[in-house]
């Protein structure tokens, strides 16, 4: 499936450049479900027509992400999400997991919810999450 | 026949510029490479204007070189200035002329132009055709001479401070052109503003003009990634001491303190953490903050 | 004097020049009345009074409306309090030393009597004040008529004789002027932006004007254009067919210049020309019996500081787009050649067409004048023409760099006033010794010219036009 360029949101006047903000976008969008293996990404131009932007800075963005595995170019139709990659030890995939669960623990903390109403939040996702 | 490689849009080489007594450029090195889209900032008065007019021939160079094309700057060679176009800071054009007379004047004189390009730009723009230029304002004759610059479908194209005068919405209508322009040909462009955020957008190169010379040259993005602004937290007040290493300025205020630099290394920011026992967040800024910071905040 | 009295005297005298110009002034006046106070009243030639009088009424004039109208058409005007009580009463201060102190000081060393000289100075003064503030074309040959009327012998006497009727024509004169003035100060801070006469009539042109000043001032302009529904027509009939053009020659490029300079084609400039030639040698003809050669001589020269002063303004007056044309598919050479060419056939032909206008005038109406001179003499006076022009020619393209209009006038005026003493002096030297040495010095003038010529053409490719 192919998606419109308005799942990514530019804002070239932030801080980071552009080109990281929509590595990070693409990153965050594949890891919450919203882009899933198979599906394609925007073209190039039809992001950066959107965005008003340089479309060199959108191809810099698609490249890293195809260097990093994260996606591949198939000729004639774009840049095609890949298969989450099951290669890495368990205990460098579960620190990979701890890295990006860390920020929403913190959140946790600061809404002042105690450690059984983590895990009751934690239970519900897992069954929502198993199909 | 040499088969020479295509020469370089613009390649200056110590340029210096004297008014009198007062020394504007002071050595400025600065190559572009073809394709490029490269903004160049300078506070006022650091001499975006009078390098750009260096560049095209306007004023003469007190000591150093500018080529253009291959072609020295002072003798642009008429094929050279049919690839090339300018948009001046002031647009000044003949007051009783009508805007489509002017535009066909300038037509008249190049040997390719593109017509329908020009009449679609200047429907964009709601440039009155029949009105004559002395009655435009500010921002039309600036429209009007972005227009000029565009019609014969320069390859090197050099624009100061383009839109200036233009409202929110002509300003969006032009970076869309010339976003468009980029996209179809290799063209190169080198535009002077002050308004980061359209530079941001569509440029791939920044060049910081400071004091006559050129501070920095590199990419935008790259230019994103070094310069940064920690914001450290202790949990003691910080002694007087405590010093970033490589700060562009450090401001100890009690327990926090931010600093910005120049030049941003990871490694240091985690010497930092371990040295002083302390929380650094490392914050993005955006052009304009960078600007700020680079000039002494 | 309160202090914006006082800053709005010392407004008239912010130029660099203004101060020892008036200082200078001052001290031959003082000189000059020593002078004449020591010995008894001169008596009245018409040239003085012009000369001494009607010159420096003129200067006066010229000088407080430039000024006066430049403090008054800009929105300072009517924003700041209390501006007009200051500057009206300078102005009106300037005007009376030139048209009311400076006559009535004269009438002490000169035969004439007070009502004449401050009747001259008043009618000349209000009628150059209007001329310039409405920049009329009609009030200027009025303005020069009375000028030079003092002159004329038929209306000499007016100025000079002393009977009761003169009197109060005189006193009715000058009640009429003083109105025309004190309505002109009237106008001047209930001008609007709408009005007809808001213009400045120093076109502010100049690199040195400031963004608002120029924009202001293109828009005066263009308005200034705008009024004429005949101008506008010619001017889009010769504009128009630009849109079937496509130059792919550098010749066809640099005859493509020609249409930068002004709004109206050269035809209509020389027409322009050629009527006020017409005036002013009818009116010569009209007033004095016989043709003199010395009426067209005089035609000759008028001629000649008019087509250079055109062509110089000209080129001072499209510096600001230079810098846009200096990027049109022209090497500089080319472009720089073309302006040349342009100008030059310009001057041509509107020379061809004075020249023409006065041959006419000679062989048709006063073919009386001709016989003092014979064949070998004419040829020799045609070629000191010839060579004035050329020389002329060159001035008036070297002095077409200078964007300031004072400095360029007299840059202008020095050039020319050499070129005509050469003239001159090759002239005489054919009528009165032998064409031989006529012909030389005319030679001489001609090379002086052309080297001349090369010399701008060289200042004008250094020049840094951004």
């Amino acid at each position: 499936m192919s998606h419109p360029p308005e799942i990514f949101d530019i804002r070239p006047s932030a801080g980071p450049p552009i080109y990281r903000q929509l590595i990070d976008q693409a990153r965050a969008l594949i890891a919450g479900g919203r882009l899933k293996p198979g599906d394609y990404l925007p073209g190039v131009r039809r992001v950066a027509k959107y965005a008003d932007v340089n479309p060199m800075t959108v191809s810099k963005a698609y490249a890293q992400l195809e260097s990093d595995g994260v996606v591949e170019r198939v000729p004639g139709q774009g840049m095609q999400v890949c298969a989450p990659r099951t290669t890495g030890s368990l205990a460098q995939r579960r620190a990979q997991f701890r890295a990006a669960a860390q920020p929403a623990f913190h959140h946790a903390h600061q809404l002042g919810l105690s450690p059984d109403d983590i895990r009751r939040v934690l239970d519900d996702l897992l069954k929502e999450y198993q199909p | 026949m040499t088969t020479a490689a295509p020469p370089q849009p613009l390649t200056v080489q110590g340029l210096t510029k004297s008014f009198d007594a007062k020394t504007v450029l002071n050595g400025v090195d600065l190559v572009v490479e073809p394709g490029t889209v490269l903004g160049l900032l300078g506070a006022n008065g650091s001499g975006k204007t009078t390098l750009l007019k260096c560049v095209l021939g306007l004023l003469r160079p007190t000591d150093g070189s500018a080529l253009v094309m291959g072609d020295n700057a002072w003798d642009l060679s008429a094929h050279t200035k049919a690839s090339l176009g300018y948009v001046p800071q002031e647009v000044s054009s003949y007051p009783w002329m009508r805007v489509r007379q002017a535009i066909d004047y300038t037509a008249a004189f190049y040997p390719s132009w593109n017509h329908g390009l020009v009449a679609d730009l200047c429907e964009r723009w709601r440039l009155p055709l029949e009105e004559r230029t002395g009655v435009l304002s500010v921002g039309q004759l600036q429209s009007l001479g972005i227009v000029l610059a565009l019609g014969h479908e320069p390859s090197l194209l050099i624009l100061d401070e383009p839109v200036a005068s233009l409202d929110p919405l002509a300003r969006r209508a032009f970076l869309r052109t010339l976003l468009d322009i980029l996209e179809s040909e290799d063209r190169t462009v080198i535009f002077s503003t002050h308004i980061t955020s359209d530079l941001e957008r569509v440029a791939s190169q920044v060049a910081i003009l400071r004091e006559g010379q050129i501070t920095y040259h590199g990419g935008l993005d790259q230019l994103k990634d070094q310069v940064k602004r920690l914001r450290i937290t202790a949990k003691a007040p910080l002694p007087p001491a405590f010093a970033v290493p490589g700060a562009l300025r450090t401001r100890i205020d009690g327990a926090t303190a931010t600093a910005a630099v120049s030049a941003f290394d990871p490694a240091v920011v985690d010497n930092l953490r371990h040295t002083w026992d302390v929380d650094v967040d490392v914050t993005d800024l955006n052009l304009e903050e960078i600007f700020v910071e680079l000039h002494g905040g | 004097m309160t202090p914006r009295t006082q800053q709005a005297f010392n407004a008239y005298l912010t130029q660099r020049w203004a101060r020892p110009a008036l200082l200078a002034v001052g001290v031959a006046y003082l000189l000059g009345m020593g002078i004449g106070l020591s010995q008894s009243p001169v008596s009245i030639h018409p040239p003085l009074f012009v000369g001494l009088l009607g010159g420096v009424v003129l200067v006066v004039a010229v000088w407080v409306t430039g000024t006066a109208k430049w403090q008054f058409v800009h929105p300072r005007a009517r924003m700041t309090p209390g501006f007009s009580g200051p500057h009206l009463g300078a102005a009106a201060a300037w005007l009376a030393v030139g048209t009311i102190v400076y006559p009535l000081s004269l009438s002490l060393v000169l035969t004439a009597s007070v009502p004449a000289l401050l009747a001259y100075s008043l009618a000349v003064g209000a009628l150059q004040v209007w001329g310039m503030h409405a920049n009329r074309m009609l009030i200027s040959p009025l303005t020069i008529a009375l000028f030079m009327a003092p002159n004329v012998p038929q209306t000499a006497p007016f100025w000079t004789d002393n009977t009761p009727t003169l009197f109060t024509a005189q006193c009715g004169l000058i009640a009429v002027s003083l109105l025309a003035l004190a309505a002109w100060l009237w106008r001047l801070p209930r001008l609007t932006e709408e009005s007809g006469d808001y213009l400045i009539p120093a076109h502010a042109q100049s690199g040195k004007a400031s963004r608002m000043e120029k924009s202001e001032a293109r828009r005066n302009m263009a308005r200034h254009f705008s009024r004429s529904g005949f101008f506008l027509s010619v001017s889009d009939r010769w504009h128009d067919p630009l849109a079937r053009h496509q130059a792919s020659s550098t010749a066809q490029r640099q005859r493509l210049l020609r249409y930068g300079f002004s709004a109206a084609p050269i035809a209509m400039r020389s027409l322009g020309v050629l009527l006020m030639l017409l005036l002013i040698t009818g009116t010569n003809a009209a007033v004095s019996g016989n043709d003199s050669p010395l009426g067209l001589v005089i035609s000759g020269i008028m001629v000649l500081f008019l087509g250079a002063s055109l062509t110089s303004s000209r080129m001072a007056m499209r510096q600001p787009r230079m810098q846009t044309e200096l990027l049109l598919p022209l090497s500089r050479a080319d472009w720089v050649t073309g302006l040349f060419r342009v100008c030059a056939r310009d001057t041509v032909a509107l020379t061809a067409v004075a020249g023409g206008a006065l041959a006419a005038w000679i062989f048709l109406l006063a073919p009386a004048a001709t016989d003092t001179i014979n064949a070998r003499q004419a040829l020799a006076f045609t070629a000191a023409a010839l060579a004035a022009l050329v020389a002329g020619f060159a001035t008036s393209m070297q002095a077409g760099l200078i964007t300031s209009g004072i400095k360029r006038a007299t840059v202008l005026m020095l050039g020319l006033y050499a070129v005509i003493v050469a003239c001159g002096v090759s002239a005489g030297l054919s009528f009165w010794a032998s064409p031989v040495y006529g012909l030389a010095v005319a030679a001489a003038l001609l090379v002086a010219g052309l080297l001349l010529l090369r010399r701008a053409h060289r200042n004008w490719l250094n020049a840094e036009l951004g």
